[in-house]
């Protein structure tokens, strides 16, 4: 997903859901943010690198495939942008290799989900809206897995584009080049994807880099055979799934505020978004690179008022200036403790399935444990929670 | 590319370009066996490790049966290549010839690939592709029609060295990635 679902279509979700308008920016800004808070940015202000949720590409470019390396690419892609879906998921007739990347595949409505939802609860607006971006990625980068991996996330040739002809649809193989500086044409059906690389651990086989920006277009609906498969065809249709996602965060963001007394998978509030169903069909069926004028005009007509451009350094300085002892305090540093709270519950639930592949987990209100530094944040509010 | 790729890529290249230094300098007879010694351990290995990521992986993804496939014709080429150490040295240049003709060929696909892919990493590979014809034809030359191995081994020790110091110059090339967030 992109910056016209993250930050504006978030805002609609926030606004349905019964938030007031400068809470919905927030949760807006902070679920955008996701897509910004790497550990170049966090070291330049200050803050712990390990509540990273996103790396630059000369990050990746500079991450070996070392084992501990790859542990950290899984930490941030797998709890963050592509939340595996069952990690109790069995398979016959593979290694246990092949099993514990096949357990990270992202999906929506998983356990997983229902945790971290869990977990933003009572943690204030800034959680609120880092959850609604993993919640809306589980739909967007459905059946990719967030750690590298040819054998899982590999495309082929076989992927075709179905795009409405008239009142039916009809097909094309989609055209996948690798020139970064190429925009996607959506008339010739051509889209920039990663190289194709042989080695199962290359950064190039990361999430959905094997098929481009494609899955993050609302308007896509596409049939491919992905490489976990056992060549069985998927059919992705992303207006149906989006528009899954957005009431899911309505209802979820609903459970936050405390209207809905509990939060269940597998449940959507469309009631809320029926009084603008045409409108928002219309905006994930339209075929476009980016959406976020016609969210933003939606969200305006909604709330009644502005809504402010995505500025990613809007609370950088609030951080900076404020004592090293009350950061905590600022809305960067409750994002940073939520995002610890996620990466350190995520990195868990994969430990305790049996897999290394986010590295080796402690329990950190656990007593004697040697925990990274990091997480010492996490530590001090469980003792004041307790 | 990562730092430690980097390195990697620069020792590498030091490497072929001591094995380009030894095979010229080293009697004639004794130089053609160490290429086909050092191309057979070469292939072997790199069938095993084909063979090993079959089994852990890609026997469960589309398409990993190609992995297999690999694995096998690989470790076939090692035992061929090193049967070949103790024969006639004009099956060894011919086989040699053979080989960097295939290579040419692979890298000639590539590198229309590449082109059809918009991507500047084009160039590079057709001056490989261009490196493998050029060694296979001088093995031609040098083995069959002028029958000399110390021509033979001076052009393909020089090759050698000319594709080290590609491999230590791309070592340095910024890096261009695309990777979709």
């Amino acid at each position: 997903m992109q910056l016209d679902f993250h930050y504006y279509a978030t805002y609609c979700a926030a606004q349905l859901a019964g938030f007031d308008h400068e809470e919905s920016q927030l949760i807006a800004y902070c679920s955008q943010f996701t897509d910004c808070c790497t550990k170049t940015l966090l070291k330049k202000i200050g803050a712990p690198g390990e509540a990273a949720t996103t790396q630059l590409q000369v990050e990746l470019a500079d991450s070996g495939s070392d084992i501990l390396s790859l542990q950290k690419i899984t930490r941030i892609w797998a709890s963050f942008h592509f939340l595996p879906r069952d990690l109790k998921a069995t398979r016959a007739r593979c290694g246990k290799s092949f099993l514990a990347k096949y357990r990270l595949i992202c999906g929506p409505n998983g356990e997983l989900l229902a945790d971290t939802v869990e977990l933003a609860r009572g943690k204030g607006i800034e959680a609120a809206g880092l959850a609604m971006h993993i919640l809306a990625d589980t739909w967007a980068h459905m059946y990719f897995a967030g750690t590298p991996s040819l054998a899982i996330n590999n495309t082929n040739y076989y992927f075709y584009e179905i795009v409405p002809d008239g009142s039916g649809f009809s097909e094309r193989q989609v055209k996948f080049n690798h020139n970064p500086s190429s925009a996607d044409d959506l008339e010739k059906g051509s889209y920039t994807n990663s190289l194709y690389q042989g080695t199962e651990n290359s950064v190039m086989n990361l999430g959905h880099g094997r098929a481009g920006h494609f899955p993050d277009y609302s308007f896509a609906r596409y049939r491919y055979m992905p490489s976990w498969g056992e060549y069985r065809e998927i059919v992705k249709d992303n207006p149906s799934d989006y528009l899954h996602a957005f009431t899911q965060m309505i209802y979820a963001l609903k459970y936050l505020i405390g209207t809905n007394p509990v939060f269940e998978t597998g449940r959507y509030d469309a009631i809320a978004a029926d009084p603008w169903m045409d409108e928002i069909l219309r905006i994930l069926r339209t075929r476009q690179l980016d959406s976020s004028a016609d969210w933003k005009a939606l969200g305006e007509k909604i709330s009644g008022c502005s809504i402010e451009d995505f500025d990613q350094n809007k609370y950088l300085k609030e951080y900076t200036d404020a004592p090293k002892d009350s950061r905590d305090n600022t809305v960067l540093g409750r994002y940073i403790l939520a995002a610890l709270a996620q990466k350190s519950m995520v990195t868990n639930r994969i430990y305790r399935s049996g897999s290394r592949l986010a590295g080796i987990s402690v329990d950190f209100t656990g007593e004697g444990q040697k925990i990274m530094r990091d997480f010492g944040a996490l530590i001090r509010r469980a003792q004041s929670d307790d | 590319m990562t730092k430690i790729g980097r390195i990697q890529k620069v020792l590498g290249g030091i490497l072929v370009m001591l094995y380009g230094i030894i095979i010229v300098i080293d009697n004639p007879e004794d130089g053609i066996r160490i290429v086909a010694f050092i191309m057979s351990l070469t292939f072997t290995l790199r069938g095993i490790q084909s063979l090993i990521y079959y089994l852990r992986m890609a026997r469960s993804m589309v398409g990993g049966k190609l992995t297999l496939f690999r694995g096998i014709l690989l470790l076939d080429l090692g035992a061929l290549t090193s049967s070949m150490t103790e024969g006639q040295t004009l099956y060894i240049v011919l086989y040699l010839a053979g080989i960097h003709l295939f290579s040419a060929a692979v890298d000639l696909l590539r590198t229309v690939e590449t082109l059809k892919m918009r991507s500047s990493e084009w160039r590079l590979q057709a001056i490989f592709c261009a490196t493998n014809a050029f060694l296979a034809v001088m093995l031609i030359a040098g083995g069959l029609v002028m029958k000399n191995l110390q021509i033979v081994l001076y052009v393909y020790g020089a090759g050698l060295i000319y594709s080290a110091i590609l491999n230590i110059v791309s070592a340095f090339r910024k890096t261009e990635i695309v990777y979709i967030p």
